[in-house]
């Protein structure tokens, strides 16, 4: 009995240190799994606001975006980071958001190449992505299922810009394209992690496939020990995904909120995105890298910019679905 | 006396139904009432799912029944050097983290060139369930009269023919509920299907993850979890039809004979067949994590854990991950087995004075016993979206509070502490307990000095098994800790879903540590000491 006393005053004790310490203002951020922000950064927030910054990671940008849907009358936060340009209407339909969303940073979807393996099999490096469905490139693709991954999802809606519309009663010619792709042996790994980690040849993992579907920045972490790039994105034709911030409705905290959006606007933050995130700042005026606009350049061209992802997110799917007959 | 025991049940009930019910039914209630601008509503029929759902997790039934049977007649019919720690082993996989499980998976795969993601869960449900076959349908056997099975003989039946004809039917109630529970934990894994699936693969359980968070379609998603509840729910019924089997772990084997010869090819099937499925995956997962990239003896995967990860992937390190993990595992232990312990005692003292009625069927008991068990057979996903939901205005604070996390992991590990204590409860010895109520002894004493006395080799069993649920559980948590309240099964799947040898060297590091402590715990828990003929320290 005296045991179990000692025990239970020690729980007591473990769970009242922690509800003690008298909180200074806060501000609370919602982002996706990805974000990252240096300490120096967070210090130079909380000492230029004078409020507390929290940190609160949601799952990947969709269930992020979900989860905020389903909380908007009491929102788990103040302001939420990375929602992108593929779930912003979705955001913006349920009114999650109090004023507007403000972009923050970009990355532009390429197709990257294990240039190593071309030069060894003496293979053409394809100049448009739309060529990978020839029969020179057979079996060499890795891309992401767009059920499960942004980037995926990002890719599969720039094949119908890429393409001219459907006509009645005809295939659109995206879907053609798609069963021609199929049909050179692509390969659909569940996330972007298993596809450029696992399958990819040109990265950690040394897989099988030597074209994988990632990002134009993605090359300035794969350099020799010389500091050449083992690999280059196919830079013609890109998607372009927007990250924004933007202050959430009923949010406990609107002044420090705004007081955040501006600093993630501020040249201190653009700065850093380069290395801590791997995208490019929204903000021209701000440097990025040497080694980044030598070999992760932002696309040349980009596309899919126009179109209305919310709206046909589910029959594009299901093209894909009835493509690959796999279910999400 | 009757208000009394009435606020007694009143507590845990309420535990449950503020933790569980409250929450569940306002996710249901939101997606069956509403719709959300821009979701997408999934047009996957709820079938295919379903179907794969409930096939896979029979076919690895099947096969643990398979395998379970005769290593429950080598294990608890005979008696042989080295039984007991063979006995104690092969519980290490079903209380193993199931991302753990995952990993020693996908290590057996990785030996014959790679699995296919149906094949790995279904090898990954065996074997983590084999022992729940072995221990329950073992238990039971070791109370069967050997007489029938010598006479069967005499009469020129073969071990094989005597052992089917004879026993098996008298084993007929622990097979069922063996069955049911391993089809229940089979059909509701998360962690299990979505390492191994790989995303290309769904049960029930992932697709409510996908409906929901992905595709906004909380209609569907609910609609999932009904069918979920009500599988659970006949799981469970059908474990109950023939009474309690309790995961024991005190093996009476009075009646267990010495192993002969004719019994070798028995032997030789449980042998191979635990050491492929078993023990061999647990020795992959400790061998590899010793090993580097390059083939060498090294420690440097474990140097690593006091790191983020490469490119800094994790948000806190794994010492700091295991210090919220030891702080929940105290907290959701001491909770779960309170509540838990006074469930059980409640539950037998009810079914105690059912038995005296002498009706037939105990409804009220299967009932309450149900209301306990079915958040283990419910989603994590809708668990955790119903405390976003439910928890607001003055409760907001415990939304983002990291005591939600144990609180939940103890609601989780309370059904394991309750089949564990509840069927031991039940077993006490009737005279004892009237004896001394006719000495004049109060229930209070009944209580402290009889019942507590003889299931305290139990109670240890009760709280070990708690605390490896707890340390283990990663669904709710997923949903729920967030940046530095991260747990070690929730940094593990960071790890293992972006590969990279440094980071699957950590993941292995902290899967073998995990194993070790499992195993530990396990061993520490089923010494077997005829504890029970000692006397009552008072």
């Amino acid at each position: 009995m005296k045991r179990l006393s000692i025990l239970i005053s020690a729980v007591l004790l473990l769970t009242g240190c922690s509800s003690t310490a008298a909180p200074k203002e806060s501000v609370t951020l919602v982002a996706h799994d990805s974000f990252v922000i240096s300490d120096e950064l967070k210090a130079e927030f909380e000492t230029t606001t004078g409020y507390q910054l929290k940190i609160v990671r949601a799952g990947d940008a969709g269930s992020m975006t979900s989860k905020l849907v389903l909380t908007k009358d009491a929102p788990i936060a103040d302001v939420v980071f990375g929602i992108d340009n593929t779930f912003a209407p979705v955001a913006k339909a349920n009114k999650i958001i109090d004023g507007e969303l403000n972009s923050v940073d970009f990355a532009d979807v390429c197709f990257n190449i294990d240039t190593e393996y071309f030069n060894e099999h003496n293979l053409e490096i394809p100049s448009d992505w739309r060529d990978l469905s020839k029969p020179k490139y057979k079996n060499l693709t890795v891309i992401e299922n767009p059920n499960t991954s942004s980037t995926g999802l990002a890719f599969l809606a720039s094949t119908y810009a890429a393409f001219p519309p459907a006509t009645a009663g005809v295939f659109p010619s995206a879907v053609t394209w798609w069963l021609a792709f199929r049909d050179n042996g692509v390969k659909v790994a569940g996330s972007w992690e298993d596809a450029y980690y696992t399958d990819f040849s040109g990265s950690a993992g040394k897989g099988k496939y030597p074209v994988v579907l990632s990002y134009s920045s993605s090359p300035a972490d794969e350099l020799d020990s010389k500091g050449n790039p083992r690999t280059q994105a196919i830079r013609k034709d890109c998607f372009r995904q927007t990250e924004y911030v933007g202050v959430l409705r009923n949010s406990a905290n609107s002044t420090g909120a705004e007081a955040l959006v501006k600093f993630m606007l501020s040249k201190s933050f653009q700065k850093a995105l380069p290395a801590s995130m791997y995208v490019y700042p929204i903000d021209r005026s701000v440097a990025i890298p040497d080694s980044w606009l030598k070999n992760a350049a932002p696309a040349e061209s980009i596309i899919g910019g126009e179109l209305d992802i919310a709206e046909h997110r589910e029959g594009w799917l299901n093209d894909f679905n009835w493509v690959f007959d796999v279910a999400p | 006396m009757r208000l009394k025991g009435f606020l007694l049940w009143a507590a845990p009930l309420a535990f449950v139904a503020v933790l569980f019910y409250w929450p569940l039914l306002r996710v249901l209630n939101l997606g069956f009432g509403s719709h959300f601008e821009g979701s997408s509503p999934t047009e996957i029929s709820i079938w295919p799912v379903l179907w794969f759902t409930v096939w896979q997790a029979i076919v690895s039934t099947v096969i643990a029944l398979a395998l379970g049977i005769p290593g429950a007649y080598v294990l608890y019919r005979k008696t042989f050097r080295g039984a007991a720690i063979i006995r104690s082993l092969i519980t290490v996989p079903f209380m193993l983290p199931s991302l753990v499980v995952a990993i020693a998976i996908t290590e057996l795969g990785a030996l014959i060139g790679g699995l296919d993601p149906v094949v790995a869960i279904i090898l990954a449900n065996v074997f983590a369930n084999y022992a729940v076959v072995v221990r329950t349908v073992g238990s039971q056997w070791q109370t069967l009269d050997a007489q029938t099975d010598e006479e069967a003989e005499v009469a020129g039946a073969g071990r094989f023919s005597s052992t089917f004809r004879v026993a098996l039917p008298q084993l007929r109630s622990s097979i069922r509920s063996s069955s049911a529970i391993v089809l229940l934990y089979c059909a509701s894994s998360y962690g299990i299907v979505l390492s191994l699936g790989g995303g290309k693969v769904n049960t029930l359980e992932t697709a409510i993850s996908i409906s929901v968070l992905q595709r906004l379609d909380l209609q569907h998603g609910s609609a999932l979890a009904l069918l979920q509840i009500a599988f659970c729910l006949a799981a469970f019924t059908a474990s109950r039809w023939g009474g309690t089997n309790p995961l024991s772990f005190e093996p009476n084997l009075s009646k267990a004979t010495r192993l002969d010869k004719r019994d070798s090819p028995a032997v030789a099937f449980v042998i191979i067949s635990s050491a492929v499925l078993v023990f061999l995956p647990l020795v992959l997962v400790l061998a590899k994590s010793f090993i580097s990239s390059v083939g060498e003896f090294t420690f440097s995967n474990f140097l690593l854990l006091d790191s983020r990860g490469s490119r800094d992937l994790l948000n806190i390190t794994f010492l700091e991950a295991g210090f919220n993990s030891i702080r929940n595992v105290v907290i959701a232990t001491v909770i779960s087995f309170l509540v838990g312990a006074l469930v059980s005692y409640l539950l037998a003292e009810h079914s105690r004075k059912h038995v005296r009625k002498n009706k037939k069927t105990d409804v009220l008991g299967i009932v309450l016993d149900a209301y306990f068990l079915l958040p283990i057979g419910v989603s994590a996903v809708v668990i955790g979206l119903g405390y976003l939901i439910t928890l607001t205005g003055t409760f907001a604070w415990l939304r983002s509070s990291w005591i939600l996390v144990p609180l939940v992991q103890a609601m989780l590990a309370i059904p394991m502490v309750v089949r564990v204590l509840y069927p031991s409860l039940l077993a006490i010895d009737h005279s004892a307990r009237e004896q001394a109520m006719t000495d004049g002894a109060r229930k209070r004493q009944v209580f402290f000095y009889i019942d507590l006395a003889l299931v305290k080799p139990v109670l240890k069993t009760a709280i070990a098994f708690s605390a490896l649920v707890s340390l283990g559980e990663f669904g709710a948590a997923s949903l729920l800790a967030y940046g530095d309240q991260s747990t070690i099964p929730m940094l593990m799947y960071q790890l293992i879903a972006r590969p990279g040898n440094k980071n699957y060297g950590m993941a292995l590091a902290v899967a073998t540590i995990l194993t070790l402590i499992t195993t530990l715990v396990v061993l520490l828990v089923s010494r077997e000491p005829s504890s029970r003929m000692k006397p009552v320290k008072r």
